[in-house]
């Protein structure tokens, strides 16, 4: 990548919530807009990423990694991992899709979004509510009125767990 | 738990990220040399990532507005939310989302700033890719939601994700019965080229019961319709995947050839239906007449300059739709009529923003025809090109052929994408052509009533509904595009 043109691989240090550091070459991270951009405007060695929880950090870049051993003749193998990557609790793949966006990852968001939206498309309307931990600000009368005009919103998929 | 919330926390939290992430910054710079406080490098952590987000919403919210710049809602949530920052007083916020799960309280600011970044950044990508039956349902979710969905810059960017999306692909089907004053319509899956489902019974919107219904021609999820009120014809805009429905003028000029085209006009940002007449007899043919969606009356564009006869089918009484391909609308000329030896026909382009009349020529082996008069040629659109079609009847049987314009205005680009030799068909007409190629075409009988449809392999597994026959069928991408909201 563009970064170890000089043969000496660049090293970067991002620093997840819970202070746990993660040391990876930096041609990696070029892979996120934002890192991408404070690399090359401030020439940092380490970023905090505190938003970030360790574990959401290390899914991603294990997907940066795998992202840029990506050729073309391994693609099958990609798509495979990209299935198997979002294939986690619902709440997880939220804080991936949550930080991927932050770090403006645009492949992955595209893919993390689409896959929020598989699994949110049959749940009922209090389901994707617990989900997103909405509460609902409709009067009892407009509440009410919804469920007489579209019970349906109301009887889909209750589940709003993980799966 | 209860969690108490500073009514002015929506104006603070953006100046005390600003301020927090600079001394976030400061700190980097210094290599971390001080310990901060704790509780400030707490609120600094999450803080952070949310000010680039909110600029960069800015940032997208001011392309958004200026690529829909008559868009009065979206303007709306703008200056609800500019003004809801500039005077804090409104009860709830409009993204209002209190967290229901366990957090401590010097945390909820925080949840806050993150939910409100999610629900607008992410929502809007999430949501996008909903099918409108789920989107339809959500609105009951909260208001923040039902505001998001009802948007017009949403709207657009689900459509374009919903042109890419099989399962958003569908067929409008209906039916009547040549015996009693009654109508049908339903819709079916387009996702697979053999399996059908989905099959619905869609309401028709008007609040007579109508006799008969004509499909005219559709774009992005609006079909416009003749409704039959006995002998009366009511014509309508409607989008049967949200049920919304708005009713249209009649135009002033009408004969039995009258068709139409819709296209939506990126310019203007808005919808045009254009009509024109055919007619066997060049002094008898009709001003053609464009709506506009937003003014909502017919305007009189004259005729086709040329004069020539428009024919959409030359023998079929039954016109087809006007193609609405590259921002054009599309129908067919012929040089000369029923002369026999040396007939030839072009595509007459007519564009959508500028109005402005152009030509396409095909290729002189596409529009030969027999002497017989009952072969019948036509254009439509199929995957975003125009598609030629000719149907030769012949003694056992009859000839459908495909032709595509695989690059746009091209004449060398005409591809011959299909031969059907067949029997016991007449007036085939391509209607969609699938991810892996095939064509669904839908094909009249002679001397019967009404249609069938097939593929260009096979046979397509439709079963009839109410009636043993279809009367028209239309494939299309569901959106949540509002005949109503266009004015």
């Amino acid at each position: 990548m563009a970064s170890s043109t000089t043969g000496e691989k660049k090293i970067l240090t991002l620093k997840g919530g819970d202070n746990e550091e993660f040391i990876l070459e930096e041609s990696l991270v070029l892979q996120s807009e934002l890192l991408k951009n404070m690399v090359k405007e401030e020439r940092v060695s380490s970023i905090p990423l505190p938003s970030i929880k360790s574990k959401t950090l290390v899914k991603i870049i294990e997907y940066l990694k795998k992202h840029a051993e990506l050729t073309p003749s391994n693609k099958e193998e990609f798509k495979n991992f990209e299935k198997e990557f979002v294939n986690v609790v619902l709440e997880e793949l939220l804080d991936i899709t949550v930080a991927v966006n932050y770090l403006k990852i645009n492949g992955l968001l595209e893919f993390c979004c689409q896959a929020v939206a598989d699994r949110i498309k049959d749940k009922s309307v209090e389901a994707v509510r617990k989900i997103f931990r909405i509460e609902s600000d409709f009067t009892p009368e407009e509440e009410s009125e919804f469920r007489k005009e579209t019970p349906e919103a109301f009887e889909g998929d209750l589940d709003d767990t993980t799966n | 738990m209860i969690v108490k919330r500073s009514p002015s926390i929506q104006i603070e939290a953006p100046q005390k990220s600003q301020n927090l992430s600079m001394k976030l910054k400061m700190k980097q710079m210094k290599k971390k040399k001080k310990k901060s406080n704790p509780n400030e490098a707490k609120l600094a952590n999450s803080f952070a990532p949310n000010i680039q987000n909110l600029k960069s919403q800015q940032k997208k919210r001011k392309k958004s507005v200026a690529m829909t710049i008559k868009d009065n809602l979206f303007n709306q949530i703008i200056s609800k939310r500019q003004k809801f920052n500039e005077k804090s007083v409104l009860p709830n916020p409009i993204c209002k989302g209190k967290s229901v799960l366990d957090n401590n309280t010097e945390q909820t600011d925080v949840d806050k700033a993150l939910e409100i970044h999610f629900e607008e950044e992410i929502f809007m990508n999430i949501l996008s890719r909903l099918p409108v039956q789920s989107l339809v349902q959500l609105k009951c979710v909260s208001k923040f939601l039902k505001t998001l969905i009802s948007d017009p810059y949403f709207k657009m960017k689900h459509l374009s994700h919903a042109k890419n999306d099989p399962n958003s692909q569908k067929l409008l089907l209906s039916q009547d019965s040549p015996y009693k004053h009654d109508m049908y319509t339903f819709c079916c899956s387009l996702s697979s080229a053999q399996l059908v489902e989905d099959e619905q019974k869609l309401d028709c919107p008007l609040n007579f019961k109508p006799s008969g219904c004509r499909m005219y021609c559709c774009c992005n999820g609006l079909f416009f319709l003749g409704v039959y009120d006995g002998s009366y014809e009511h014509f309508l805009l409607w989008n049967p995947s949200t049920r919304e429905s708005r009713v249209l003028p009649r135009p002033e000029y009408l004969n039995r050839c009258s068709t139409y085209g819709i296209g939506y006009d990126v310019t203007s940002d808005d919808y045009k239906i254009l009509k024109i007449d055919g007619n066997v007899l060049d002094k008898s043919i009709m001003p053609y007449e464009i709506l506009e969606l937003k003014s909502g009356s017919w305007r009189n564009i004259g005729k086709h300059p040329d004069g020539r006869i428009v024919m959409s089918s030359l023998w079929d009484p039954v016109m087809y739709p006007l193609a609405f391909v590259h921002g054009a609308f599309h129908w067919l000329s012929a040089y000369q009529y029923m002369t026999r030896s040396s007939y030839g026909c072009y595509v007459v382009s007519f564009t959508v923003s500028n109005e402005v009349y152009g030509e396409i020529p095909v290729l002189e082996r596409m529009c030969y025809v027999s002497n017989s008069g009952t072969d019948q040629l036509g254009i439509s659109e199929l995957g975003g090109m125009i598609c030629f079609h000719s149907t030769h009847i012949h003694q056992g049987g009859c000839t459908f052929k495909l032709w595509v314009m695989k690059d746009y205005g091209v004449k060398e680009s005409w591809t011959e994408l299909l031969t059907i030799k067949e029997t016991g068909l007449s007036s085939i007409r391509p209607k969609y052509m699938f991810v892996n190629g095939e064509v669904l075409l839908s094909c009249g009988r002679p001397l019967q009533y009404g249609t069938v449809f097939r593929t260009s392999t096979g046979p397509f597994g439709l079963s009839p509904q109410r009636y043993d026959t279809y009367q028209e069928g239309f494939a299309y991408t569901e959106s949540l595009i509002s005949p109503k909201l266009l004015t």
